[in-house]
């Protein structure tokens, strides 16, 4: 439940920042794959991120983050079941 | 004017280097990018690069380990940034590195503003090739001007790169005095690239990006 929580709410961010309506969400898609996934949208994408699934990376975190695999181990480490139950209620 | 010693940039150096791409980013002008785009002011983008350039991240134009300086006599005189791009621990394009860097540093506030001054830009933003040696950042400071010390200090960078290795410099279009000494270290212009967006000028110096290459 809390790989396919992550996944939606990754799915929704990524297609509004990077305006991509139709934007599937693969492990290993990377900023080399999406020409605007640019520095900037970069930022909002972990900006986004930290909002919706109310955690904070640390620098060495988020230097971690290639792909969207790597973003999707970054957030289950940080939240628990519990948080995923009171966040999609 | 003694001969130039050059060494690598240490933490030492911090304040020096900060003093550096902030002069560098102007191009020339008074438009400062990076302060442009995110709404900064020029002390506030000070403190923050400090910031950065203490954490030590390697593989883009903030990480302090990209910095050789050229000293006179004992003193700071020139400073240039230079990386292979992509060759970090985890293989990220120095565009991605300096984005996480200013997310961590920069209030949100901050990069919400780029987000909304971004579409302005977007058309004249050039990547950089991965795997090719990247010149950035170039300063020499004013009472050492005129005495080849930016073009002594890329030389610098370039001289540890096997022969056929390709470096890469870009620069605006309106920066003469940078595209002499890129000139001058061997470097010519192999793309030109203008945006079409005039609304860019708010937040750059110029609309043309030159891309400078040679092979070593």
């Amino acid at each position: 439940m809390k790989d396919k929580y992550i996944r939606e709410k990754l799915t929704a961010i990524f297609r509004q920042t990077l305006n991509q309506p139709e934007l599937i969400l693969k492990e290993n898609l990377s900023s080399a794959d999406i020409s605007n996934w640019d520095s900037i949208n970069h930022m909002q994408l972990i900006a986004k991120t930290e909002q919706e699934f109310r955690i904070k990376f640390s620098l060495k975190e988020i230097m971690r983050f290639r792909t969207v695999g790597d973003l999707v181990k970054l957030i289950d480490e940080k939240i628990s079941d519990d948080q995923v139950s009171s966040l999609s209620s | 004017m003694n001969h130039p010693v050059f060494r690598k940039a240490t933490i030492a150096d911090i304040d020096f280097i900060a003093e550096a791409i902030i002069n560098a980013e102007k191009s020339g002008t008074t438009i400062l990018p990076l302060c442009s785009i995110f709404e900064i002011s020029e002390d506030e983008l000070g403190t923050v690069l400090k910031n950065i350039l203490m954490e030590e991240t390697e593989g883009c134009e903030f990480s302090l380990s990209s910095f050789i300086v050229a000293e006179i006599e004992g003193k700071q005189a020139a400073t240039v940034a230079g990386w292979i791009e992509g060759k970090n621990e985890m293989n990220l394009p120095s565009s991605i590195i300096k984005a996480n860097l200013l997310n961590y540093f920069l209030p949100a506030f901050n990069i919400n503003a780029a987000s909304a001054n971004s579409a302005a830009i977007a058309d004249t933003l050039t990547e950089r090739t991965a795997g090719t040696f990247q010149i950035e950042y170039v300063y020499v400071k004013p009472e050492y001007r005129g005495n080849a010390l930016a073009v002594k200090t890329i030389k610098e960078h370039l001289k540890g790169l096997e022969t056929g290795f390709k470096a890469e410099v870009q620069t605006f279009g309106n920066n003469i005095t940078a595209i002499r000494s890129y000139e001058e270290a061997g470097f010519a212009i192999t793309s030109v690239h203008t945006g079409k967006n005039k609304e860019a000028l708010r937040f750059l110096p110029d609309l043309t990006k030159l891309l400078m290459t040679k092979t070593i």
